[in-house]
């Protein structure tokens, strides 16, 4: 069986893309992850290489001859605690196709909805009335993982309203568990829970969390991350 | 401040008509064109010229038919002695920007317009979830900071909900989930299942080679893998198509909202469009 036949649809994206195919390349990237040993868990740095999904739309018409840079870009989720005891988050998202540098950085509460904090008056700015906690897209990373057991074990959803790029408010989403999933990764077997997030005006992504709650994967209609480093205990 | 108005046009790619809250679809929220459609006015009638996107496109330039602009299909290139809007804006003391996708074959966006934001790389089909936010970011930054005499006009021409197609073209080679049986979305939730979703037996010639015979149609891979879609998984497409519809709504709430706070709304005309919709199967 080929390498990438064994990999989930949720991030399957072979039938679309081109050389090298996607499927080889992300078990490429999981191959040559770093993720260090928790040593400070109040300050922890992921990074993620963001794969197309698609052959177009990423570089105009396709990868130009021996181009082999399938990337487009990277997304470093840095967050760490702060005296008050709520954590900082910056993010960012280079994306080398729309040629845009997104920076973020936000406050959120220490709970496992990392619900942003009140200088967000989101109700009076962008109408959201619901009584979802009110999170930011980029602190799914850690919303996701906080909530595993409750999400996994019970089989219950959770319900957010989301604060997308800190811009946009996206009500009554909704993220759940989905099956698990072994993802072979040369001689090593990753074992991986996968979790659904849908919801209004939201792309559907998958979420792929290994045993020790961190996201490896996380996929979306047009672009897929994986993780190729964890560091924690601050420095990016 | 001119006593002409700026005027603002902002289309969608792949919107279908109906996929409007405002227009009575309980299956979208689209708060932002709702806020058009309830401080403006709807032209229930009007119909797209050629219901492809550079063909619908260019006729939008020039206001002319596609058969008479040299586009009847995409990639047909527009004549040269066509003149298009930018230029005619500009030679009648417009300012003329665009922002975004543009997908009019055989004309130079920049020999037309003054160009906010194109993207990286050419924006073709699909690809809304890299460029449509730095389109919106593009448009505000303009809106926020335009201080000219003149008056101007703007095209935000966005991509979305145009991913719904490679979605769709991502289960010619897999499975389209079904997030029914897998209860990731209860049944109550998804749209309708098209009422004129069987074709005409009676159809033209014309119709049933384009659109029935192998390899006749440049997306045969996906028209033949939906040939094994069931009810839930058409109706998990078009649910798909209206989160991406919600996902440009929201793209244009921020226009909107910079057009309030930036003291334009008054002395601005907003028009909104779109080149083409989507089948879903449907006649």
């Amino acid at each position: 069986m080929a390498v990438t036949d064994q990999i989930h649809w949720s991030f399957q994206y072979d039938g679309r893309s081109q050389a090298p195919v996607f499927g080889e390349r992300l078990i490429e990237i999981m191959q040559d992850t770093v993720i260090e040993d928790l040593v400070d868990d109040s300050a922890i740095v992921d990074r993620y290489l963001v794969l197309p999904n698609y052959w177009k739309g990423y570089r105009g018409r396709g990868l130009e001859e021996g181009d082999t840079q399938v990337e487009i870009g990277e997304v470093v989720v840095d967050r760490k605690q702060i005296s008050s005891g709520n954590w900082k988050y910056d993010v960012r998202f280079l994306n080398q196709t729309s040629g845009e540098d997104l920076r973020l950085d936000f406050e959120c509460l220490d709970n496992a909805f990392c619900t942003l904090t009140d200088s967000w008056n989101v109700s009076a700015v962008n109408g959201a009335n619901s009584n979802d906690p009110v999170t930011c897209n980029w602190a799914l990373f850690d919303v996701i993982p906080n909530m595993v057991d409750v999400m996994k074990i019970s089989g219950d959803r959770i319900s957010l309203t989301m604060l997308e790029d800190l811009e946009k408010v996206r009500e009554n989403v909704r993220i759940g568990f989905m099956e698990s999933f072994d993802l072979q990764v040369g001689n090593e077997v990753i074992p991986l829970d996968g979790f659904f997030n849908y919801g209004e005006g939201t792309l559907s992504s998958y979420w792929w969390l290994d045993q020790q709650g961190v996201v490896r994967i996380a996929s979306t209609v047009f672009q897929t991350l994986v993780l190729i480093s964890r560091k924690t205990g601050g420095g990016t | 401040m001119s006593d002409r108005p700026n005027i603002i046009f902002i289309n969608t790619d792949q919107h279908t008509w109906n996929v409007i809250s405002a227009y009575g679809n309980e299956h979208v929220k689209t708060p932002n064109i709702d806020r058009l459609h309830n401080n403006g006015m709807s032209f229930m009638r009007s119909y797209s010229s050629d219901p492809v996107c550079a063909p619908a496109r260019a006729s939008w330039m020039t206001g002319r038919f596609t058969s008479e602009a040299g586009t009847p299909f995409n990639g047909g290139h527009l004549h040269e002695d066509i003149p298009d809007l930018g230029q005619v804006l500009k030679a009648g003391g417009y300012k003329a920007y665009h922002c975004g996708k543009w997908h009019v074959d055989g004309r130079d966006v920049h020999s037309s317009f003054d160009v906010l934001y194109h993207g990286q790389y050419p924006i073709g089909a699909g690809g809304a979830e890299y460029y449509d936010p730095a389109i919106t970011h593009a448009c505000v930054d303009f809106l926020t900071s335009y201080d000219g005499e003149d008056p101007f006009f703007m095209q935000a021409w966005y991509v979305n909900p145009h991913d719904i197609c490679e979605y769709g073209h991502n289960f010619e080679t897999k499975e389209m989930p079904d997030a029914v049986t897998r209860g990731q979305l209860r049944e109550d939730e998804l749209p309708p299942f098209p009422e004129n979703f069987e074709y005409d037996e009676r159809e033209t010639v014309l119709h049933q080679v384009s659109r029935r015979i192998e390899d006749c149609l440049i997306h045969w891979p996906i028209m033949k893998a939906t040939k094994t879609w069931d009810e839930n998984q058409w109706r998990t497409f078009i649910w798909s198509h209206h989160r991406f519809v919600e996902k440009v709504d929201g793209e244009i709430g921020l226009i909107l909202t910079a057009v309030e706070q930036s003291g334009l709304a008054d002395n601005t005309l907003i028009i909104f469009s779109v080149d083409h919709g989507e089948a879903f199967g449907q006649l």
